[in-house]
């Protein structure tokens, strides 16, 4: 495999961060459902909130974490949060994106620098990073519900 | 390394040059002083003896006065005594003599009756008075010598000594005065000069005492200062520098100096003082670690040259074990180098040099990679370019359908959570590519192929398959995804056809050459002789879709045939049979739309025992289950997947996927397929289908 691919350890870097997140909130770890190759960086429309990350440095690119509402109001509740307007729901996705952020920037260090987390309710269509022609698409599960991880990243050095 | 030598003899000297000099003066000051004294003392002695002298040429003038004017007296009574001419004799000669001494020098006696030997005196004034006297003295004595000699004086030479006494004896008196008065002042102004000497050479001696002092506190501050700047730069040496440095003790301590990063290069707490052996042996392999402890007392024993050792160096890289479990992602490479550090010729340290070269290593290792991915895209390419252009593009094209077709099998597990058959699929189908690639000789993909499958091997072994394991397999997609693309790319490039995509399968001529190609290249792997034998003239008049599927079908058939049906030689020999083993692969046209499809090797057939064995070594069965199937049952389960009754793994077999893929075309194809065999005779596949549906 090509130095500058992104291996199955650095993938695992970005799921970890998502599956223990969960665990930690609900004692309940997101499960991988599967693993595959997107054709470009949309997700399902029905996934509606996305918490955006995107890499610099070493790496070059962006992860994101897309949900459905569902899930986001079900994370709120585990945190003990009533209040399910939309910006706490931006929060919520983007949070998960601050913790995907955090993990990197642990294993990969200074050289990685990660943008603070975009949040976006409706299509990702807007997002044109793509430096993939076929990004990883992990799908997970927590509690019934499902959700996206995308990583469009390629390894500089 | 050179070794650290002490500072040269020259240059210590020179820095304490003054301070030797001023010694130096001091000593001299002192013996200088010394030996004025020495000197001095010994002239005023000499002047004091002289003042004694002095004293009593005066003392014994006035007596040869009085003992010439006692001579008289008693001449004139007629009783001249010897005593008194005896005692006029003794004075006289004394005086006489001591005269002598201090105008010429000689011999005399001191004033206690000892010997000595007088210097003729230096001074013009005491030469003056010495003249004086003797002046007056010489006719003295002639006056005197008379009355003391062997013939009794008389009146008259009594008288005229004694006349010249009372005219000269006063003036005689006088001058010896002014004689000793003369020593006097001489002892003391020698005494005064040795006084002067004395102080002024102890003043001096003081002066350079304190000079000594002065300078060497100043060079001793001036020391400390240098050691001090010394110290200041080298901890800031040893708090910045980014390598771990030290110097590593006989008994293999850290040193009691240590650069602050060396505990971080390390990845592992270290301190001065340390067992650095300890250290290590947490970090490497036990046989790394005893390389490392024999290296280590090759250096500090002097038989060999350090330069004819440092390529031994065991730890010059050394991949570091992870201490934080899975967490710590990223390997990690640190060299430790060893120089000796003398002192004489004898090795006291080897200063330890610790650099993490991580990304030294990595650059290294991405550069092998890039070239070794190049070479094998060139290599990939030129393969490609051998086939005809149409052949290589639909090469690539099914290719990539076959990939989109896996990724959709990843995608689709997603829904099915069914892990065990989506690994199945895969491996389907990354195996149908490498005999696809077998076939037409593109080593580069059956090499990808062959890596994936191992990886899909391990994947299906495992005993609760889930989603997580699926993330190993999509960063090999993509790789063989972007090397196809890549090749592609190229191919279409380099190619100067305008080549198209055949539309339709293979003539039934191009068939047979392929399965031809196909086994020769598989029995030479195998180190088999195998001829195939083809009779497929119908072939090229199926549709393509099931001419595609027959392909495959084919290609494993002849694979498994070489593989597992045809002995080696020898056993070939043992049985009767030629060295040659032989595959006929035929196509017969049973009606207007049906096909006979059969595939028979002259081999050593089916043996029912090797299935069972397979069967349990594939964990999937116990030893009972297995021995219940019967002799059909068993033939059935070749066709399931993950079971090979071959005994190693390699790129033609072992596997376990050949009969499963076999198995999977005939369904799709809605075809029948039959297997007839006897053992050491034959193997023959029957595929009976409907050219159209």
């Amino acid at each position: 495999m090509n130095k500058k691919d992104i291996s199955e350890v650095e993938l695992r870097v970005f799921i970890t961060a998502v599956t223990e997140y969960f665990q930690a909130l609900a004692g309940e770890p997101a499960q991988v459902r599967s693993a595959y190759l997107g054709a470009d960086l949309s997700v399902p429309q029905s996934y509606d909130y996305t918490g955006l990350i995107t890499i610099s440095g070493n790496y070059r690119g962006c992860v994101y974490f897309s949900c459905r509402q569902v899930l986001l109001r079900r994370l709120l509740v585990c945190m003990g949060e009533n209040d399910h307007s939309e910006s706490n729901l931006l929060d919520a996705v983007g949070e998960v994106a601050n913790t995907i952020s955090g993990n990197a920037r642990k294993h990969f260090g200074a050289a990685l620098e990660i943008s603070v987390p975009v949040t976006i309710h409706g299509p990702t269509e807007s997002i044109r990073a793509a430096v993939r022609a076929r990004p990883f698409v992990i799908t997970i599960d927590w509690l019934g519900q499902a959700a996206i991880v995308m990583i469009d990243l390629e390894r500089l050095v | 390394m050179k070794s650290t030598e002490p500072p040269k003899t020259s240059s210590w000297m020179g820095k304490y040059r003054s301070i030797i000099f001023a010694i130096g003066l001091f000593i001299i000051f002192d013996l200088a002083v010394l030996v004025a004294t020495f000197f001095m003392s010994q002239q005023i002695a000499d002047d004091t003896a002289a003042l004694n002298l002095a004293g009593r040429q005066r003392m014994l003038s006035q007596r040869i006065a009085k003992t010439i004017y006692v001579a008289e007296t008693e001449q004139v009574s007629s009783q001249l005594s010897a005593g008194t001419l005896k005692e006029l004799k003794n004075a006289s000669a004394q005086f006489d003599t001591t005269q002598r001494g201090f105008s010429v020098g000689g011999a005399a006696t001191d004033t206690a009756g000892q010997d000595l030997k007088l210097k003729p005196l230096g001074g013009a004034t005491q030469q003056d008075l010495l003249k004086q006297i003797a002046t007056l003295w010489v006719p003295y004595i002639a006056l005197v010598d008379p009355l003391t000699g062997p013939i009794a004086p008389t009146a008259e030479t009594i008288r005229k000594a004694a006349d010249y006494s009372r005219t000269n004896s006063n003036k005689i008196l006088d001058l010896a005065n002014q004689l000793t008065a003369q020593f006097e002042a001489d002892v003391k102004e020698k005494t005064n000069l040795l006084r002067i000497a004395q102080v002024v050479g102890i003043l001096l001696a003081l002066a350079n005492i304190a000079y000594i002092i002065l300078a060497l506190i100043r060079k001793l501050r001036e020391s400390d200062d240098l050691i001090e700047q010394r110290h200041r730069e080298y901890t800031h040496i040893m708090a910045t520098v980014r390598e771990g440095l030290f110097l590593l003790n006989k008994d293999g301590t850290i040193g009691s100096q240590m650069s602050a990063s060396f505990p971080a290069v390390l990845g592992q707490p270290a301190a001065p003082g340390m067992d650095f052996l300890s250290i290590l042996k947490r970090l490497v392999p036990e046989k790394d670690h005893e390389a490392a402890t024999e290296y280590i007392a090759l250096l500090f024993g002097d038989r060999v040259k350090e330069s004819l050792v440092a390529s031994l160096n065991p730890l010059s890289q050394l991949e570091l074990r992870s201490t934080e479990g899975a967490d710590d992602m990223v390997s990690r490479f640190i060299s430790l180098q060893f120089s000796r550090v003398k002192t004489g010729k004898e090795i006291t340290h080897l200063l330890v040099t610790a650099q993490d070269i991580s990304e030294r290593v990595r650059l290294t290792q991405a550069v092998k990679d890039a070239e070794l991915r190049a070479q094998e895209e060139i290599k990939g390419l030129l393969d490609l370019l051998e086939l005809e252009p149409a052949v290589s593009k639909r090469f690539l094209v099914d290719t990539e359908q076959s990939l989109d077709a896996i990724n959709e099998a990843l995608r689709g597990a997603g829904q099915t959570r069914d892990y065990p058959s989506t690994i199945s699929e895969i491996f389907r189908r990354v195996h149908k590519l490498k005999g696809e690639a077998t076939v037409h000789n593109l080593t580069l993909f059956e090499t990808l192929a062959h890596r994936f499958e191992t990886i899909l091997s391990e994947l299906r072994d495992r005993p609760n398959l889930n989603g997580d394991d699926l993330l190993v397999i999509p960063p090999h997609l993509e790789d063989i995804y972007s090397r196809t693309a890549k090749l592609r790319s190229l191919a279409e490039r380099m190619s100067s056809k305008d080549a198209h995509i055949v539309q339709s399968a293979a003539s039934g001529h191009e068939f047979g050459y392929m399965l031809e190609s196909l086994a020769e290249k598989v029995s030479a792997n195998q180190k088999k002789k195998v001829r195939v034998l083809t009779d497929v003239p119908d072939f090229g008049s199926l549709p393509e879709a099931k001419a595609t599927m027959l392909r495959d079908i084919a290609i494993q058939l002849v694979r498994n045939a070489v593989v597992h049906g045809i002995e080696d030689a020898n056993e070939r020999v043992m049985s009767s049979k030629t060295e040659t083993g032989s595959i006929h692969v035929t196509l017969k046209r049973l009606d207007a739309n049906k096909f006979e499809f059969a595939v028979r090797d002259d081999g050593r057939g089916v043996i029912p025992e090797h299935i069972r064995e397979s069967l349990v070594k594939s964990g999937r069965y116990s030893r009972a289950e297995a021995d219940a199937f019967d002799e059909r049952a068993l033939v059935m389960k070749l066709f399931e997947p993950g079971i090979s009754t071959s005994a190693t793994i390699d790129n033609d077999a072992g596997r376990g996927v050949g009969l499963d893929v076999v198995a999977e075309k005939v369904k799709a194809m809605g075809a029948k397929i039959r297997l007839g065999t006897r053992p050491n005779l034959f193997t023959q596949f029957n595929i009976i289908f409907a050219a159209a549906a």
